[in-house]
């Protein structure tokens, strides 16, 4: 039995808890590996963090999904000093709406939508908020529209292999997945 | 713990038609950011030399207007919705080999010479991100 920490002590820690910090964790990780990642042209990433939200999505349900989306954004906001700074709320924005659009995909049944394909879909919408918040917000200029195409395209592709990444590991289950919920 | 909401084994033809629908948006957003003349045609064309304006054109407009500048004259060649500089006194040729002008928003400095060119945007905006 470990040492019960302040926080254990003074609060009640649940199961739930220990698997939201388990998986935000990870996401945070992915999101460092993420940012170290060259590309060549700048806001265009792998995304490697929505794995871990698909996963969660899938397992534990979109209220848990949604709490390691968000706090996988704060926190690699804090640990990278761009916290309310502009890529911050863009990646918030991004986030949420893909959040969104992945509840929207959750509610149309099964055999009507794959995983995938909700995986891509909530790659476009990611997208989609983040050109609406730089048009309207960052850089109100009608030639930032050049780039969309260029973002819609590895939407597209990262969508898609985030998607069947994490389909691969929830079809594969690890001893791993379960350490949160075994202390 | 909640249900999975959805369990896949294998990737569904919806997938597959999803991602070809997502190619398809792709292409037509290529086609009309990239290849397709933008909406926001441009309605005027300012021509600043040194402290003031020197021009105020409507456009579409076909001349060659030239300007006096600090160092010597500039050639401004307008050409229906689209302008550009083609002969200034500038040492480096900066604003001559910048190009045409096509987009609301774009500048072109000949800065030796004090002259500018400049295409103004329907809605007056700022560029908060790189300020």
């Amino acid at each position: 039995m470990m040492t019960r920490t302040y926080i254990q002590q003074r609060f009640d820690v649940t199961n739930q808890d220990r698997t939201i910090a388990y998986y935000t964790a990870i996401a945070v990780g992915l999101s460092l590996i993420d940012l170290s990642i060259p590309t060549p042209i700048p806001g265009i990433k792998p995304g490697l963090a929505n794995i871990v939200v698909l996963i969660c999505l899938i397992r534990f349900g979109f209220k848990t999904a949604c709490m390691v989306a968000i706090l996988r954004i704060l926190i690699t906001g804090l640990l990278v000093g761009t916290l309310f700074s502009p890529t911050f709320w863009l990646a918030l924005v991004g986030g949420i709406s893909s959040l969104l659009a992945l509840k929207l995909c959750s509610m149309v049944p099964q055999k009507y939508l794959g995983f995938i394909s909700c995986s891509i879909i909530a790659a476009f919408f990611h997208i989609a908020a983040q050109i609406l918040l730089i048009t309207h917000w960052l850089i109100p200029m009608t030639a930032i529209y050049k780039i969309l195409p260029v973002f819609a395209l590895f939407a597209l592709i990262t969508g898609s292999i985030n998607g069947i990444a994490a389909l691969m590991i929830l079809q594969h289950p690890t001893d791993d997945d379960n350490t949160s919920t075994q202390s | 713990m909640p249900r999975p909401i959805i369990i896949l084994r294998h990737l569904k033809t919806i997938d597959w038609l999803i991602f070809i629908a997502g190619l398809f948006l792709v292409v037509c957003l290529f086609y009309r950011f990239w290849f397709q003349q933008s909406d926001t045609q441009p309605s005027r064309l300012i021509i600043w030399s040194q402290k003031s304006v020197f021009a105020n054109i409507v456009l579409p407009a076909y001349q060659q207007i030239r300007v006096d500048g600090h160092l010597g004259e500039t050639v401004i060649e307008v050409d229906g919705y689209r302008a550009r500089v083609a002969k200034d006194p500038g040492p480096r040729q900066y604003c001559v080999s910048q190009g045409w002008l096509t987009t609301p928003g774009d500048i072109d400095i000949c800065l030796p010479n004090q002259i500018s060119l400049y295409i103004p945007e329907h809605t007056v905006t700022y560029d908060s991100f790189h300020y």
